[in-house]
C-alpha cells in the first residue's frame, strides 16, 4: 500500500498555531461596566476567518492517526471503531437533560440507565451495577473501595491485594491508592496464574485478587474456578479487570467464574470514545453481598423497592424512607406512578462522581448494546478472537504464548520492538503496544479488534513483516512518511513542554542563545 | 561490549554499587546501558533510613521503570540532587557525577556484596 501522510508547514515546524497565523489586538474600548481592576486594556486573540479556522483543524486531523484512518491494533487498549449511530443518539437534544431534574420528569433517562445497569449485570454475571465511575481506572478504584468497605463492615482487617506481574499498571495504582499493600504474583511458565504461587501468596490479610481474564497476553485463565476457591477460602474477594471482556462477550461471564467485583471498560467493549482524560465511564458490577456498598445514587424500578432484588437497600427500610434519607426524590406514591427512581444503597461508599455518571458516554454504550443485540455481541467476541488469530498466523514474528483470544504478544526477538513499531508507521497502520507485558521479550502486543476485515488484517500483517525485515538503519530512519517524524522521546521526557507558554519560553531561550 | 567495573567498588546483583570509602551508591555502567536514556530519578531524603536489599528509590528511562535497591543498610547522609534536573548524569557518568546517595553504614554489611570480579562475571 502506498502511504504518505499529509504534512503542512516546513521541515522544522508543523502547521502553525492559530496565534501564529494571525493575532489581533482587541481593545474593548471605554464604557465597560466592570471595575477597572477587573478589566484589561487590550487582549491578543487569534483573528481568523471561519475557512482559515476550518482548514487549520482539518489539517491537524489529517496529520493525526485514528481508527477512522486505518488499522489501530494497540494491544490491551481495544481501539474499536465508534459507530456513528451511537454518536447520533448521544447528540439527540432530547437526551440533554439536566442531571438534577426531578426524576419524575426524566423517566425515559432513568429507564435507559436502569436498562444499561441490567444489561451490564447480565453480561458480567453480576447482581448489581453502578454507572457512576467516570473512567475504567475510576471503576477499579471504586471496586476496590467497595471491597474495602465490605471487609470493614464485617470487621475483618485486611491489608493486601494480590496482583499478577503481567497485570495493567492501573491495578497496582488502584490497590495502593485504596491503602493496600501490593503482593505481586509471578506468572507461571505457561503465562497464566501459577496456582501454587497463589496459594503461597494468600493469607488472612488478603483483601482481594485483581485479575484480568483473558490475561494481558490473551490467555484464558483455565484454572479460574480453582483460583477463585483459593482466594475465597482465605476470606478474600475476586476482582475482575474488564479490560479484556471483549474476548468473552456473550460467551463466558466473570460472575460465573467466581468473580465478586468487576469493572467494565465501556470504551473498549462497548465502543464509546476513549476518554483520554475526558468524560468516560467505568461501570462496576458486584455480587449481591457487595451491592449495599456501591456508590450512590443508583437507579431501580419503583416496585423493586418492595421486591427481593439485589439493589442493596433493605425493602422495609426503603419503604419507610430510611434508605432514601437525604434524597429529594419521591417514593412511588409521591411520584404519581413513576416507574424508576434513584436510591442510595444502604452502606454506600458515597459518591465517586457527580449524579449518575457521564450520561453522554453511557447512552452510547446502551445504544451499542441495543443495536448489536445478543447475536451482534456474540459476533463481536467471535470476530475479535478470529481476527487476532488470523493476523498472528500471517506474521513472521514468533508468538510465544497461546492459545490466545482477542490479542497476542508477538516478540520482535533480537530486534528492538519500538524500532519495528516505528517502521510499521510508514505502511499506513498504527503499530501495536510495544515492550509490554514484560513477560514477553521485545513484546508487540497486538489487538486488531473485530472491526478489521480480512483485507485490512492482511495489510496489517504486511506492515509487520516488511518492517520486521527492514535493516536496523532503515528502522532507525523511520518513520519517513508520517506528518511527525522520529520523535525525540528522551528530550520529551526530560524537558516536557506541556503548555503554549512553555513552548514560547523555550523558543525565546533558543533565539537568545543564537544571538538573534 | 564490555563495561567498566571499577575495582574499588562493591556491587549488588541488581546492579547497584557502593564505594566502601565514601558510602556513595549508584548504578553500574551496565545497568544504565540496559535502561537506556534515563529521564527521572526518585531518591529518599537526607536522614532517611534504608535497608539492605530494600527499595530506596525509582529510576525511569524511556524503556522502563525500575526500583533501586540499597546495597547495605544505613542512613542517607547526602542525596545527589543534581539528578533531579539532569537525570542524564546517570547515563553519562554512572560511577561519577551520576551517583545517587551517600550512606552512613556498618562496614561488616559489605561482606554480602559482590566484588568487582564477581560482578564482572555476572554481566559477562
Amino acid at each position: 500500500m502506498n502511504y504518505d501522510q499529509a504534512r503542512y508547514g516546513d521541515d522544522t515546524r508543523n502547521e502553525p498555531l492559530l496565534s501564529e497565523k494571525d493575532s489581533t489586538t482587541v481593545d474593548p474600548g471605554a464604557g465597560s461596566a466592570l471595575p477597572d481592576d477587573l478589566t484589561r486594556d487590550s487582549l491578543e486573540l487569534p483573528g481568523l476567518s471561519e475557512p482559515e479556522l476550518a482548514r487549520h483543524y482539518t489539517r491537524l486531523s489529517q496529520m493525526n492517526w485514528s481508527v477512522e484512518a486505518g488499522p489501530y491494533p494497540l494491544g490491551s487498549c481495544t481501539m474499536k471503531y465508534n459507530p456513528s449511530f451511537a454518536d447520533a443518539v448521544a447528540a439527540d437534544p432530547n437526551a440533554a437533560v439536566h442531571p438534577d431534574r426531578d426524576p419524575e420528569t426524566v423517566q425515559g433517562n432513568l429507564e435507559l440507565l436502569h436498562g444499561l445497569q441490567e444489561y451490564l449485570a447480565t453480561i458480567g454475571g453480576m447482581d448489581a451495577v453502578t454507572l457512576q465511575p467516570p473512567a475504567g481506572a475510576a471503576g477499579e478504584f471504586t471496586g476496590i473501595a467497595v471491597a474495602k468497605a465490605y471487609h470493614e463492615h464485617h470487621g475483618t482487617d485486611k491489608s493486601e491485594v494480590i496482583i499478577p506481574a503481567s497485570a495493567h499498571g492501573t491495578n497496582f495504582a488502584t490497590a495502593a491508592m485504596a491503602g493496600y499493600d501490593v503482593v505481586e504474583l509471578p506468572s507461571g511458565e505457561d503465562g497464566r496464574v501459577d496456582v501454587a504461587a497463589l496459594e503461597a501468596a494468600v493469607s488472612e490479610d488478603t483483601a482481594a485478587l485483581m485479575l484480568t481474564n483473558p490475561n494481558t497476553v490473551g490467555l484464558f485463565e483455565r484454572n479460574i474456578t480453582e483460583i477463585a476457591e483459593v482466594v475465597h477460602d482465605a476470606g478474600g474477594l475476586l476482582y475482575y479487570d474488564g479490560a479484556n471482556l471483549n474476548a468473552l462477550l456473550g460467551r463466558a461471564r466473570p460472575g460465573d467464574m467466581g468473580f465478586d467485583i468487576m469493572h467494565y471498560n465501556v470504551h473498549k467493549t462497548f465502543a464509546t470514545p476513549h476518554g483520554g482524560g475526558g468524560p468516560g465511564a467505568g461501570p462496576v458490577g458486584v455480587v449481591e453481598e457487595l451491592a449495599p456498598f456501591l456508590p450512590r445514587p443508583r437507579v431501580r424500578e419503583v416496585n423493586a423497592a418492595s421486591g427481593g432484588d439485589a439493589d442493596g437497600a433493605d425493602a422495609s427500610t426503603a419503604a419507610d424512607g430510611g434508605a432514601l434519607a437525604g434524597h429529594d426524590h419521591g417514593t412511588a406514591d409521591e411520584a404519581g406512578g413513576a416507574a424508576y427512581e434513584l436510591f442510595d444503597p444502604e452502606q454506600s461508599i458515597g459518591k465517586v462522581h457527580g449524579f449518575s455518571g457521564n450520561w453522554l458516554v453511557l447512552i452510547r454504550a446502551y445504544a451499542y448494546i441495543r443495536r448489536l443485540g445478543d447475536e451482534g455481541l456474540l459476533d463481536a467476541s467471535a470476530k475479535a478472537t478470529l481476527n487476532a488469530n488470523y493476523l498472528a498466523s500471517l506474521l513472521d514474528l514468533e508468538v510465544p504464548y497461546g492459545p490466545f483470544h482477542h490479542e497476542f504478544a508477538a516478540t520482535a526477538g533480537e530486534r528492538d520492538a519500538a524500532d519495528v513499531a516505528k517502521g510499521m508507521l510508514d505502511y499506513g497502520v498504527h503499530p501495536p503496544t510495544t515492550k509490554w507485558p514484560e513477560m514477553v521479550p521485545e513484546a508487540m502486543l497486538t489487538e486488531p479488534t473485530e472491526v478489521e476485515n480480512k483485507r485490512s488484517l492482511e495489510d496489517l500483517a504486511n506492515a509487520f513483516n516488511e518492517a520486521f525485515a527492514d535493516t536496523d538503519e532503515e528502522l532507525h530512519a523511520a518513520p519517513s512518511k508520517t506528518a511527525s517524524r522520529r520523535v525525540d522521546q528522551t528530550s520529551a521526557a526530560r524537558n516536557p513542554r506541556l503548555s503554549w507558554h512553555a513552548l514560547e519560553a523555550a523558543r525565546g531561550a533558543s533565539e537568545n542563545a543564537s544571538g538573534e | 561490549m564490555s563495561f567498566d567495573v571499577p575495582d574499588d567498588l562493591r556491587y549488588r546483583e541488581s546492579h547497584e554499587w557502593i564505594d566502601p570509602e565514601t558510602g556513595r551508591v549508584g548504578i553500574s555502567e551496565f545497568a544504565q546501558d540496559e535502561l537506556g536514556d534515563v529521564v527521572f530519578v526518585e531518591l529518599p531524603g537526607e536522614g532517611d533510613a534504608v535497608d539492605a536489599g530494600g527499595e530506596f528509590g525509582v529510576i525511569e528511562s524511556i524503556k522502563a521503570v525500575s526500583d533501586l535497591y540499597a546495597p547495605v543498610s544505613g542512613e542517607v547522609v547526602a542525596v545527589n540532587e543534581a539528578l533531579f534536573d539532569a537525570p542524564e548524569l546517570v547515563n553519562d557518568a554512572p560511577f561519577g557525577d551520576g551517583w545517587m546517595l551517600e550512606l552512613d553504614f556498618e562496614e561488616g554489611d559489605l561482606d554480602d556484596l559482590l566484588s568487582a570480579d564477581e560482578y564482572a562475571d555476572q554481566i559477562a
